[in-house]
Formats: structure tokens, C-alpha cells, sequence
């Protein structure tokens, strides 16, 4: 049984990957030299992943798009400032959570969460319910616990990467990333039976 | 154990982070328990449709569009720290401006001659003085009926600063060296010395004097001569009166039909087997603007390697699993034209040794070229050439990455071989053969 559950762990738990890494940090070197072809893998690297976040953190697709932009012209701006403490997807993804943090206090001031449930993506196999439904259960999670859920299930970082993003420690991470999912599988689990 | 206390353990089991006791007890309870395998059930099936809403999500076209403008607006990349160019960011800039490039060649080639037919036109009866005042006739005059030395005749050469002389018929360059090759009597002087044909300026300023003993008359073969430093064409016997003539503006053109055989670099067996000798053809006209340096225009096509990007499974016989941007050496036909300066250096009556630089713009980007060569007269309109001419050009391999990545086609998580950014350029290595005439 455990063996056929194992697909579900996709990632190492410990940090990323030491050669994936490296050869990340090697390309924001060229980068830093002037190789414009190194930035656009780096950002071929990142830009499904991040736009994701993006997307499933603001829940709306035009201030997903801003965000998205925001991100990838601060790692382009900012390439210098990286140092080699941390990992390459911690640092675009902490860029990324202080923008969208940012983002998400700027819109409490002004408007009401509730406007921004609207979704762009959609899942021909899910069909566009699906994509609704997570979004509109995510939305429920408080930000707190669906920061890291997202980080970790959309993103992909391991907990030593989000606990960096966060500034939080593993326990904590692992501990609001098992709350979030538990929210959302109240949430979701009247759908499950419909389905069904 | 209850359901709250069953929810961590389940996702720490899914995790991957229970001690192998730990999973055992897990396992135990599960068996017994419908309630806890609906929970864990649900958490799978949660697992399920978040990894499937990942999957669904793609950046949007117009916002990769919005974000490449945004970075393509700004340049340089990092201020901070030494920048050094790059063939990729190189290749970017020339590929964008390839059409620039060509007006810059044409305007240049437009300005050259131009200019060429101003100073031409304007400077006729500065020529006409400087031959009337010549400046040699003094010394030959001291040496006539005397014995001209050969040192003499070096002496009166150099100072007349024309090494070259072109019959009547276009049919010969003549130099010291092929004097008397060219000219079945050579001028001599009474004591039977030689004269070089050097002297032809100064016997046609004697000549105009009525300095000239008759003895000493040109050949008639020999109507005038030219001055390769000014161009000027000067008639040492027409009337007993020297004059000047100032040749045509069509007079400084000559057309040429090129054609290369040769080899592309680099090659793989594939290229070498599909074409193993790559050509490039071309007709040209070149402009004489100054005595060695020549101007000139080109156009032409060529076969040349380059290098293709493409998207292919990482593993064809899993294609579920990823893509990934992979290169690969292909033959491309383009069509080129662009501009070229030539250096000329004659190097006998027949021979002159010629060397040039050119720049085109072609459909496959920016070529630079350049060749080293013999051109040979056959006659006075007509000749041959024989040359080495390498061209050189770029992929382009930073612009096909991006127009690949920026495809709506283009799929989320598609990885990039080794390799394949690296871009090195193409060199074609060709021996060059052509034909020119002039008028």
C-alpha cells in the first residue's frame, strides 16, 4: 500500500536538488555577464511556477499577470543582489511573496477579497468548475496557512525553501501547510461525493 | 488515534515522513478503520486535483509578451558588475538591425561615389596644371644629349610618382618591369641607353616643347598614359601638343560575375553527406574611388550551414514526459546583398593582387566576408579572378530560443539540451572564381 502511495511524495523534503542548484546559480553568473539567453532559462525555469503562485495566491488573473511581470523584471533588476545563501527558487519566490504580500495589504485597503474570486485558468480534464472550486477553497484558507500550501503544492519548494521565503521555522511550515490542507479538504470534500 | 490526530499522520504518511513504525501503526488502523481511509482517501484524491490544477495553469501569451517588451526596453542588463558582450546578445542586435546595416552599406556605396565624381569633376584643370608645370622636365632636360644613366632614369621615375601605364586599348598595364616586353621599340636615347617608361610623361612634356629628338618618338601603340595616383589619363603625342583627359564616370566601374565552391564550418556527417560542397554566386560592380581602394556592391545567394532549434521529446519512447529545446546542424539557401571595400596592389602587366572586406545583409542575418585574390586581364576589358573568400554567419540562436519560448504552442516545464544556447558562428571556406569586364 505504501508503495503505490509513494507518486504523491514529488520532491525532496531536504532542499532542492545540489546540481539543479548549482547549475541555477551558474546561470544567473552568465546572466550577471551579460548573457541575456542564461536569464531566459532562468526564467523558462520559473515562469509556469511563479505565474502559478501569482495566480492561486491573488485568485485574480489580471493581478496575476501584473504580479508575474513585477517578479521577473525585479529578478532582472536585482540579479547583482543575489547571494549564494540561498537557493535560486527561494529567492525568486521570497521576491515574489513580498510582492504579493504587498499586493494583498494595498488591496485590503480598497477593495473587498470577495471581488477577485475570478479565474482565468481552466483544466480541460477538470473541467472549469474544478478550477473555481480550488480557487474559491483557497480564498477560505486563511493567508497565513494557504501561503505555504501553495508554495509547497504549486510551486514546489521543499520546507527548508518555504521556511527561508517565510522566514518561519520547518515545524511551523509543515504544520500550517497540514492545516491548510485539512481546511481545504473540508471544503472540498462535498464535491468529491458529487462527483462520485 | 481520532480523526484530527489521523489527519497529520495521514499527510506525513503521504509525506513520506513517518518512521517505518509509525507507518505500521498508521497501516493497522487504516485496516480497521472505513472512516480513516475516506479521510485518507480524500486527502489522495485531493493530492490529485491540486497536481492536476498546477498542471492546467500556463502564463498567459499576452503577459510573456507584456514582460519580454518590458525587459527588451531594458538595457543593460546589470550595471553592477563587468558586462561583457556576448555572441548571443551580439547576434540579437545584428539580427534586429539587418536591414539597417544594408541602408548604412548602400548610402555608403551612394556617398563613395559621389563623392568619387565630385572630385573627379572638380579637380580637371588642377591636373591639366600640374602637367603643364611638370616638374621633371628640367631634369630630363639636363640629361638630354647626355647620357641617361639608369640611375638618372630612377631618380626622374620617383619623382614622377607614376608607376603604371595603360595603352590606348585598355590592353596592358604597363610597368618598369614589362617595358620592354610591351613596347617593340623602346625609347632610347641617342647614346642607345634605355629609358623606362616612367619617362613617357616627361618625353610628352619634351615632346610639347618640341624638346623631343625625333629619334626618341613614342610608339604609336602608346596613344596616352595614365596617372594612377590621379587618375588622369594623359595623351603624350596628339597634335605635338600634350593634354589631359579626364575619363568617364562609367570608365571607373567594372562588373563581375562570381561563383564559389568550398566547405561549410561546422559540419556534422549528416551535413557533409547531404551537401558536401556548398556554392555561393553573386554578381557585383565595384567603383574605383581612390588609386588601390575600390568600392563596391553585391548580391548574390549562397548555401550556408545553420544551427535550428526545435522542441522534441526528452525521450521519444516516453513522450509524457517532458519536451525539451534541442538544436540541430541544417542547410539553408539565403539570398544576400551588401556592400564591400577592395584593395588593388597591380603586381604585373597582367596580374594585380586584390583583397577585400564586405558586409551583407541576407535573409538568414548579417554575413561578413572577406577574400584575398589574383585578377588577371585577358584584355584590356575583360578578365578573370581567382580567390580564397571565407563569410561568416550567426544562427540567430538567441532569437529562435525566444520566439520558441514566446509560441503559444510552447509547453510549461519544456527543459533545454546541453548546448543548444551556445551560439558559434558558420564559416564557409570557398574557392571564389569569377569573370569582370569594364568599359
Amino acid at each position: 500500500m505504501a508503495t503505490a502511495l509513494q507518486p504523491v511524495e514529488r520532491r525532496s523534503q531536504t532542499g532542492p536538488n545540489e546540481q539543479d542548484q548549482s547549475y541555477e546559480i551558474a546561470l544567473l553568473h552568465a546572466f550577471r555577464e551579460g548573457k541575456r539567453e542564461a536569464y531566459t532559462e532562468l526564467y523558462l525555469r520559473y515562469r509556469q511556477r511563479v505565474y502559478a503562485y501569482c495566480l492561486r495566491m491573488l485568485g485574480n488573473a489580471q493581478e496575476a499577470e501584473d504580479l508575474f511581470q513585477e517578479v521577473f523584471i525585479r529578478v532582472w533588476q536585482r540579479a547583482y543582489q543575489f547571494t549564494e545563501e540561498k537557493s535560486i527558487s527561494g529567492w525568486i519566490f521570497t521576491i515574489a511573496h513580498n510582492l504579493c504580500l504587498n499586493r494583498i495589504r494595498d488591496r485590503k485597503e480598497h477593495d473587498s477579497i470577495d471581488n477577485y474570486i475570478s479565474l482565468s485558468s481552466s483544466n480541460p480534464e477538470m473541467g472549469e468548475d474544478w478550477a473555481a472550486r480550488i480557487q474559491s477553497a483557497l480564498e477560505q484558507v486563511p493567508p497565513e496557512n494557504r501561503e505555504p500550501f501553495v508554495l509547497f503544492e504549486y510551486q514546489g519548494l521543499s520546507y527548508q525553501e518555504i521556511s527561508e521565503v517565510m522566514k518561519l521555522t520547518i515545524a511551523a511550515v509543515k504544520s500550517r501547510i497540514y492545516r491548510a490542507r485539512e481546511e481545504l479538504r473540508k471544503i472540498l470534500e462535498p464535491y468529491y461525493r458529487d462527483e462520485q | 488515534m481520532g480523526i484530527g490526530n489521523i489527519s497529520e499522520s495521514l499527510q506525513q504518511f503521504l509525506d513520506g515522513s513517518l518512521s517505518g513504525d509509525q507507518e505500521a501503526e498508521l497501516l493497522h488502523r487504516l485496516s480497521v478503520s472505513p472512516e480513516r481511509r475516506e479521510v485518507l482517501r480524500s486527502y489522495m484524491k485531493q493530492s490529485a486535483i491540486i497536481s492536476a490544477d498546477r498542471n492546467a495553469i500556463v502564463v498567459p501569451y499576452s503577459a510573456e509578451q507584456k514582460l519580454w517588451a518590458a525587459i527588451g526596453a531594458m538595457s543593460p542588463v546589470v550595471t553592477a558588475v563587468p558586462v561583457t558582450t556576448s555572441v548571443a546578445t551580439s547576434t540579437a542586435m545584428l539580427g534586429s538591425s539587418v536591414w539597417r546595416m544594408s541602408a548604412v552599406a548602400v548610402v555608403a556605396i551612394l556617398l563613395g561615389l559621389s563623392s568619387g565624381y565630385l572630385l573627379w569633376s572638380g579637380n580637371n584643370s588642377l591636373q591639366t596644371q600640374a602637367t603643364s608645370d611638370s616638374q621633371i622636365t628640367p631634369l630630363l632636360r639636363e640629361n638630354v644629349g647626355h647620357s641617361v644613366t639608369s640611375s638618372a632614369t630612377n631618380v626622374i621615375a620617383e619623382r614622377s610618382g607614376i608607376k603604371n601605364i595603360r595603352n590606348s586599348d585598355h590592353s596592358e598595364h604597363i610597368t618598369r618591369q614589362s617595358i620592354g616586353a610591351t613596347l617593340q621599340q623602346p625609347p632610347h636615347l641617342a647614346d642607345g641607353t634605355d629609358l623606362s617608361v616612367d619617362l613617357l610623361p616627361v618625353f610628352a612634356d619634351l615632346q610639347r616643347t618640341n624638346a623631343l629628338p625625333e629619334a626618341l618618338a613614342l610608339p604609336a601603340s602608346v596613344s596616352f598614359i595614365r596617372d594612377p595616383n590621379t587618375h588622369q589619363r594623359e595623351h603624350p603625342s596628339i597634335g605635338g601638343v600634350l593634354q589631359t583627359h579626364s575619363p568617364k564616370f562609367l570608365e571607373r566601374f567594372d562588373f563581375a560575375i562570381h561563383e564559389g565552391i568550398g566547405k561549410q564550418f561546422p559540419n556534422t556527417a549528416a551535413t557533409n553527406t547531404s551537401m558536401p560542397i556548398i556554392t555561393n554566386s553573386d554578381i557585383c560592380v565595384k567603383y574605383q574611388l581612390t588609386p588601390e581602394f575600390w568600392i563596391g556592391a553585391s548580391f548574390g545567394t549562397a548555401n550556408v550551414t545553420q544551427k535550428k532549434l526545435s522542441t522534441a521529446f526528452v525521450d521519444p519512447n516516453a513522450p509524457q514526459l517532458q519536451y525539451q529545446i534541442v538544436s540541430d546542424l541544417v542547410h539553408e539557401q539565403t539570398v544576400w546583398g551588401g556592400g564591400l571595400i577592395e584593395y588593388r596592389k597591380p603586381i604585373s602587366s597582367k596580374f594585380t593582387f586584390a583583397a577585400n572586406v564586405g558586409l551583407a545583409a541576407s535573409t538568414l542575418g548579417p554575413i561578413i566576408s572577406s577574400e584575398l585574390g589574383v585578377r588577371y586581364d585577358v584584355t584590356g576589358d575583360v578578365g578573370v579572378l581567382l580567390g580564397l573568400r571565407g563569410s561568416r554567419i550567426n544562427s540567430n540562436v538567441a532569437k529562435q530560443y525566444q520566439d520558441i519560448i514566446t509560441s503559444s504552442s510552447f509547453t510549461a516545464g519544456t527543459g533545454v539540451a546541453p548546448g543548444v544556447t551556445d551560439d558559434k558562428a558558420n564559416l564557409n571556406v570557398e574557392i571564389s572564381t569569377g569573370i569582370y569586364f569594364h568599359f
